[in-house]
């Protein structure tokens, strides 16, 4: 990791000089998944045409398959071909695939993890990975521990004088907080905890990031950040899929486990968070910690939260069918699909001001966004006419897609009356942002070869982010009835947009 | 969609932007800065396909200023490009004619978009002081490319003599990815300090010069400057640093592929191609304050490297007689040096016929005041190395790698230097 001499080549005043990862390499379980072909090989790829990875990088698939090591290539090959983010370079896929292995094994087969451990140490001598590794689980959490008990008996998880081994874990983090903690006392058993780097990839946005130089690098919106002028705010991340393929997984779990646990709350915690003393990960964390353990959660939960499983029907020009008629669900299934829970955050700062997050699938559109929605102002010179149309002002982090920030703002009309009507102004990163712009997983990655925590949130985050949602799915699990459905295509259950109209307010449509 | 606007004027071409905005319904997309490049009518497509997909990181208005004849009447023709044919920005081509030419500036006033940062770029050949000139008087940042220029050692030395805050240099960003290579190497332990640095590359080439000087500068330590091994391709060739642990070397023996070794480390094979004009535009772009590293390796770097001719250090056996005639001549050189510019201001001459008497005069680079080694500081300026390196070869020298140019009284030297040439 960061070593304590310093570099003579890097001086801090030379900000174009790319930080290249050490010699490494990336060893993948679960391999054959799709979070593997359509993410992280094509992030890998556009590393190495980026020039941010080792020479002699090398990427080890561990999976069930019986392939060689050419065989492989290819998937990994098409698998880039189809989705990298930038063009294909003949050189640099040369140079990459002369890292690639494949080894054969199930998770507890102790063959293949002695073959595994000589792949590595061959590689380290001969390709020059210089015995760092990460070890990429993407596999499901029951399959934890037994390969994290493997790495352990082969030794695999031990580095030896200035090497560095890192495990990278995928959402969920538990199923709940008895188990998260199982989980990462499970984990940290065998790696410590700052060898751990729990992928959250919406903290690989561009503009997750940007929502902390616009709160913190402007003087602009400080002042009313607060509940002296905020009156609410809203988090959505709406899906229009379905479950799709992943009904296996998703089948208990269920939307708030699978969204508002990690990516809502890190953005929550994000857009609540004091300002931190310096952009270090300690600093960070440390402020983002604080907000999650001032989440409180409102006394009446029934009234404070909504739920819905999407129905069958038309959703943008085609026929689809309803969560309970999908393969692999049942049709007793008390699974949501949509989830929207009211919070709020007991500080100085956000009493008073109700955190509102949702997220559900088969909705409208697909779209991510936090909106800053603001008190009305107290007093309106103008007559009640002229500023019925008018709603509050508000501030909109477009997460995805579209990445921008929008402000929103009464504008007089054109025309001889004083009429007031709510215009954008908006900042967008571009249109073809995608093609310039790392994707989150570039720079998750990448941060993980460099040893570079500050994106990747620690356990005491998991735990508290647990601590919050705990009582809401005890809440839920106590009713069996069947669950309110909502249209696919629409934003989500009557229940949801009740919860809102109780409080006097409404969903913004994003 | 393009618009084109024969015979206009800058207010014309104002109206014409709002109005396609406003009838176009084109989004407005924040844009961070404006770019203007100044080059010749019919060099002007390259640069605007760099500028266009460059915009996609930074959405900026380009304002290209092509000169053309300047006998001709004064005219300004205009064309905007937006949408598809622009990327991300908005792309105005203004073609000057006629007296015009000299008076870029005035047409680009009007144009330059309130509050956000001007960038100005010479793809081709730049003025002398770039921040003297009308346009780049306007500009936060004004960039040149040394390696476009028909003599890039020569200009190389313009850009350091005439350097202000700024400025860059599209040579020193392309070697960026060589920088981090070496700088990744020595994030690595041993962390052993470097002993000496021989770094090759073609003779004209100032990306090499400057990987060199950049490397004096943060190593302090001696680092020597050759050329590569015949047949190899252009630009830089290669790096090796020295240390006590073991060289890393960084070889490109032709464009595309390099060679990392470190030793006690198997050699690592890396895709290092030479960066295209998109790459490096969008670097450019990122960050629009002064580049002090660069600032520092032009104006002091520059000077602490050794320049020798050939790349085999020690094959050489300096042939006595030219050794001592060269230090005499070589007196003079110093004086008007000055510290900080010490290299010796052998103007170029024509390339072929020179490298081959250099050849031929080959092996009589390492001086006998031993540049390579001895000097801790690796400061040529007091024990003169390069100076009679450099009149040693006089002319070999002066056919490859020289640097400085111009501002020494060059013609003099070289005229007293070739006599003295032993050949």
């Amino acid at each position: 990791m960061a070593s304590k001499v310093v570099n003579p080549l890097r001086d801090p005043r030379d900000k174009r000089l790319p930080r290249i990862a050490g010699p490494s390499g990336i060893v993948i379980f679960g391999v054959t998944g799709d979070l593997a072909r359509k993410k992280l090989m094509p992030a890998i790829y556009d590393l190495a045409n980026r020039g941010l990875l080792p020479p002699g990088f090398a990427l080890v698939g561990f999976a069930r398959r019986d392939w060689a090591n050419e065989d492989f290539s290819k998937v990994v090959h098409d698998a880039v071909r189809q989705y990298a983010r930038t063009p294909f370079s003949e050189e640099v896929w040369r140079h990459l695939a002369e890292g690639f292995r494949f080894v054969q094994g199930a998770f507890d087969d102790d063959d293949a993890f002695d073959t595994l451990a000589a792949t590595l140490a061959d590689l380290d001598r001969i390709r020059g990975t210089g015995g760092n590794h990460a070890f990429y689980f993407s596999i499901p959490p029951s399959a934890f521990p037994v390969v994290l008990k493997q790495l352990k008996r082969s030794g695999l998880c031990d580095p030896h004088a200035e090497e560095w081994r890192r495990v990278v874990i995928e959402k969920p983090f538990g199923h709940d907080l008895k188990s998260a903690v199982e989980l990462n006392s499970l984990v940290n058993d065998v790696f410590p905890s700052d060898s751990v780097f729990r992928i959250d990839h919406y903290l690989g946005k561009e503009t997750v990031q940007n929502l902390l130089a616009l709160r913190f690098a402007n003087q602009l919106y400080e002042p009313i950040w607060n509940n002296n002028y905020v009156d609410h705010i809203q988090i959505t991340q709406a899906e229009d899929i379905g479950v799709g393929g992943r009904a296996g997984y998703y089948d208990g779990i269920g939307a708030a486990r699978d969204v508002i646990q990690n990516h809502l709350l890190q953005l929550m915690a994000l857009t609540a968070m004091e300002e931190p003393v310096a952009f270090d990960p300690k600093e960070l964390r440390r402020e983002k910690v604080k907000v999650l353990s001032a989440v409180q959660l409102p006394k009446d939960l029934s009234a404070g939260s909504a739920r819905g499983q999407y129905a069958g029907g038309w959703q943008g020009g085609s026929k689809v069918r309803g969560y309970l008629e999908e393969d692999g669900i049942s049709q007793t299934s008390t699974t949501e699909t949509y989830a929207a829970i009211k919070l709020l955050v007991e500080t100085r700062r956000w009493a008073g001001v109700p955190f509102y997050l949702r997220t559900g699938k088969r909705m409208g559109k697909r779209v991510s966004e936090i909106a800053v929605v603001f008190k009305r102002a107290p007093h309106l010179p103008f007559s009640h006419n002229d500023t019925e149309e008018l709603g509050s002002n508000m501030l909109v982090i477009r997460v995805q897609p579209d990445e921008g920030v929008t402000i929103r703002f009464g504008s007089k009309v054109p025309g001889p009356a004083m009429e007031v009507r709510d215009v954008s102004m908006d900042f967008s990163y571009g249109q073809s942002f995608t093609e310039a712009s790392p994707e989150a997983y570039e720079r998750l990655i990448l941060d993980v070869l460099l040893g570079e925590p500050s994106l990747f949130p620690q356990d005491e985050e998991v735990e508290l982010s647990w601590k919050i949602l705990d009582p809401v799915e005890k809440h839920w699990a106590r009713s069996s009835a069947k669950l309110e459905q909502y249209a696919s295509g629409s934003w989500g259950p009557a229940s949801a947009d009740a919860m809102m109209a109780r409080d006097g307010r409404a969903w913004r449509r994003p | 969609m393009i618009i084109d606007l024969p015979s206009t004027d800058s207010s014309k071409i104002n109206k014409a932007l709002v109005e396609m905005r406003e009838k176009g319904g084109s989004i407005a997309l924040g844009r961070v800065l404006t770019l203007v490049i100044v080059t010749e009518d019919g060099a002007a497509e390259d640069p605007i396909a760099a500028a266009n997909a460059a915009s996609f990181e930074h959405p900026c208005r380009v304002i290209v200023l092509a000169m053309g004849s300047k006998r001709a009447s004064a005219r300004l023709d205009a064309q905007i490009r937006v949408g598809g044919d622009a990327g991300a920005s908005e792309v105005v081509v203004l073609r000057l004619y006629g007296p015009l030419v000299d008076h870029g500036a005035s047409v680009v006033v009007p144009l330059l978009l309130a509050d956000a940062p001007v960038v100005a770029w010479w793809p081709g050949e730049a003025p002398e002081v770039p921040s003297k000139d009308p346009i780049g008087m306007l500009a936060e940042r004004r960039i040149t490319d040394a390696a476009s220029a028909r003599r890039p050692n020569a200009q190389l030395a313009k850009r350091r003599d005439s350097y202000q805050p700024g400025d860059t240099d599209l040579s020193w960003t392309r070697i960026t990815r060589w920088r981090g290579l070496l700088a990744s190497t020595l994030d690595q332990p041993p962390h052993d300090k470097i002993t000496s640095v021989t770094v090759a590359g073609a003779t004209e080439s100032p990306s090499a010069d400057l990987l060199a000087a950049w490397l004096a500068v943060a190593l302090k330590c001696p680092v020597k400057r050759v050329k590569s091994p015949t047949k190899s391709g252009p630009g830089l060739h290669s790096v090796v640093l020295t240390r006590r642990a073991g060289d890393i070397s960084l070889v490109r023996p032709q464009t595309i592929t390099a060679e990392l070794k470190v030793a006690n480390q198997p050699e690592r094979h890396v895709a290092l191609p030479r960066r295209g004009l998109r790459d490096c535009l969008s670097e450019e772009l990122r960050r629009l304050d002064a580049d002090d590293v660069y600032a520092e390796v032009l104006t002091k770097g520059m000077a602490l490297v050794a320049r020798h001719a050939e790349a085999a250090p020690k094959s050489a056996v300096p042939k006595p007689a030219t050794a001592s005639k060269s230090t005499a001549v070589a007196k003079p050189a110093p004086a008007p040096a000055t510290a900080s510019t010490a290299e010796p201001a052998t103007a170029r001459r024509t390339p072929d016929r020179r490298t081959k008497i250099a050849a031929a005069a080959a092996s009589v680079d390492d001086p006998p005041t031993g540049t390579d080694d001895a000097s801790p500081t690796g400061v040529p300026a007091e024990t003169t190395d390069p100076a009679p390196a450099e009149a040693s070869t006089g002319r070999a020298r002066s056919a490859r790698k020289t640097r400085a140019d111009a501002t020494r009284p060059a013609t003099p030297r070289r005229r007293s230097a070739k006599p003295a040439d032993p050949s």
